[in-house]
């Protein structure tokens, strides 16, 4: 019998919704049946917990569950056999904030920067980390139910994010160039880890999906959004595409299996 | 590694106008003195901060906020000492370094705010140069310093005379370092004083320092070395002009560490004791209105390049949201309906 799958997160379901879907055309989707629950931006902060459920508090927020789940307005938390939290504010932009100000040993960009341990730039993270919408909702499942939690970040943003003048410079370029790329996304997967250990799985972005540590490849970008050019330009570098998603699906197969 | 010297507080006690800053050496986490300026709302330099948005917990557990720069536990005046004649002199100190049986490097001065070392010595000695660079900003740059003594001894290398503080438990340290005990009696202290203050004068000719004391309660041993430090302190305040030293500053701090949240008494205190940290003259402070600042303040920034760069932010700001708001509904509605 399929593994039933609770799939919550915020914008970055689509991919992972449309990388199911292109799994399936082909034969290759795990074996799970999967439902999808999320809302945009910050609206996953509205859904708080009663009774074993997870409920909107806002009427949009209800009607985004609808649509995405096939017509359930909360997530009952004893129908699912495992839980996929997905993005919800767990980012490699925080890591690289902290790259602006603060270095540790192991970086070449050090040049006006106070220098920690990196150890502490690991807990701090972490910290951070902890405080976001995913773990909070992890907690709260992990409080209701003992199904397992497996969570994936929202995805690097795409290489172009480094040049471009359209989207907000969180600092890509400044650590490729420095050669910090590498460094610096393996202290971010193990913040994260660290942040999501007490309650599930992490699940790195496939490795084959990104480029110099902090990136996501171009074509796993393309036709992401409505607002991509599909030439090569476009403002929308944080959503991957279908492809991503699918790579995702592979990357947490044997998770969902285990 | 270079970084701009900070000038911190919390946002909440940060005040309205721009005040002189202060430097604060010396870091007894049992009696955190630029934690309690910073709380009364003075300007308190950090030159090593940690990234915003660090909780209490986690900087107290590496050592941040302290004092000016991150320099572990500095509540001697051999301690302080040694530190300044290594950011602003040539003086060297031999065991500097002491590597773990793991390979690991450890700071012997700082050992407890990073126990876990550093990998190899070129990264501890990197680490090491970055801390004093920092530590020579502020003490070239800063109008006040104020130095906070807790104990008159600390562990001494007879190998070169330099003072450390107490080694974590565990720590290995280097087989021809025999670290011991050492009080030194006033004349000691005297001669360690006028060393510090000439080099900090000669690297900052008009620096000002107020002498702290931490009131010792009711131990014994801590009692001896309060009296100690405050006859040796008042002392130093009447042999060099530009000292000062002072009870009453030192009771007020030590109030001010206890005190819970802002009474109208705490902020007629908090008022005192900056005002006296900035120099002011107390008859002043208890006659007149808001502490008035002995020191010319920095120059104000233009206010209207500050208006327009805040409304360049929240423009940007906006535009990003704006931007977002519609891409994340966008891939939503378009992978679900």
């Amino acid at each position: 019998m399929s593994l039933r799958l609770c799939v919550i997160g915020n914008s970055h379901i689509a991919a992972l919704k449309l990388g199911w879907e292109a799994a399936k055309a082909k034969g290759v989707q795990p074996d799970v049946r999967p439902t999808f629950f999320g809302a945009p931006r910050d609206g996953m902060r509205h859904v708080a917990l009663s009774n074993g459920c997870l409920i909107p508090g806002r009427k949009d927020i209800v009607e985004f569950f609808k649509l995405i789940s096939g017509g359930q307005d909360r997530i009952r938390l004893s129908d699912y056999d495992a839980f996929l939290l997905t993005g919800l504010n767990i980012s490699s932009k925080r890591i690289l904030r902290l790259y602006k100000t603060h270095a540790w040993v192991g970086l070449n960009g050090t040049a006006g920067k106070v220098v920690v341990h990196p150890a502490f730039a690991q807990d701090f993270l972490a910290e951070r980390y902890a405080e976001t919408r995913m773990i909070d909702l992890a907690s709260q499942i992990r409080a209701t139910v003992q199904a397992p939690i497996l969570t994936v970040a929202e995805p690097h943003w795409a290489e172009w994010a480094r040049t471009s003048r359209e989207v907000a410079n969180f600092g890509w370029g400044a650590a490729v160039a420095a050669g910090d790329g590498a460094a610096i996304g393996h202290l971010f997967h193990r913040a994260v880890e660290a942040a999501v250990a007490p309650y599930g799985t992490y699940v790195r972005q496939p490795e084959d999906t990104v480029l110099d540590g902090i990136l996501t490849r171009a074509e796993y970008n393309k036709d992401a959004s409505k607002l991509i050019t599909g030439e090569g330009g476009g403002t929308d570098a944080s959503h991957m595409n279908a492809a991503y998603g699918e790579r995702v699906w592979s990357a947490l197969a044997p998770a969902l299996s285990a | 590694m270079a970084k701009a010297v900070k000038s911190s507080g919390t946002a909440a006690d940060r005040p309205a106008t721009i005040r002189p800053e202060l430097a604060v050496l010396g870091g007894d986490p049992a009696f955190p003195v630029a934690a309690a300026l910073r709380r009364a709302g003075a300007n308190v330099l950090d030159a090593e901060p940690p990234p915003e948005g660090t909780s209490d917990a986690l900087a107290q557990r590496y050592g941040f906020g302290l004092a000016s720069v991150r320099a572990g536990r500095l509540d001697s005046l051999g301690l302080m000492r040694n530190l300044v004649e290594e950011a602003l002199t040539d003086r060297q100190p031999r065991h500097l370094f002491w590597t773990q049986p793991d390979g690991q490097v450890i700071d012997g001065f700082r050992a407890a705010i990073d126990p876990q070392g550093l990998p190899d010595l070129a990264a501890a000695s990197s680490y090491r140069k970055a801390h004093l660079a920092a530590l020579r900003r502020v003490l070239t740059s800063a109008p006040i310093l104020i130095l906070c003594l807790t104990r008159t001894g600390a562990m001494v290398d007879p190998a070169d005379g330099s003072a450390f503080p107490e080694p974590p438990p565990g720590t290995v340290l280097p087989p021809s370092a025999n670290l011991a005990a050492h009080a030194p009696d006033p004349a000691e202290l005297d001669a360690d004083f006028a060393t510090l203050h000439g080099i900090l004068q000669a690297a900052n000719p008009g620096l000002r320092l107020r002498v702290v004391v931490k009131p010792a309660g009711s131990d014994p041993v801590a009692s001896r070395d309060e009296a100690t430090l405050r006859a040796c302190a008042s002392g130093w305040a009447g042999r060099f002009p530009s000292v000062s030293a002072d009870p009453l500053f030192d009771h007020l701090l030590d109030r001010t560490l206890h005190s819970t949240s802002g009474s109208g008494d705490d902020s007629a205190i908090f008022r005192v004791l900056v005002g006296l940290a900035e120099g002011a003259d107390l008859a002043v402070l208890l006659g007149a209105g808001p502490a008035s600042a002995p020191s010319p303040s920095p120059p104000q920034l233009d206010k209207a390049a500050r208006r327009e760069r805040r409304k360049l932010r929240q423009a940007r700001r906006q535009k990003s949201k704006k931007d977002s708001s519609v891409v994340c509904e966008d891939e939503l509605l378009e992978a679900f309906s």
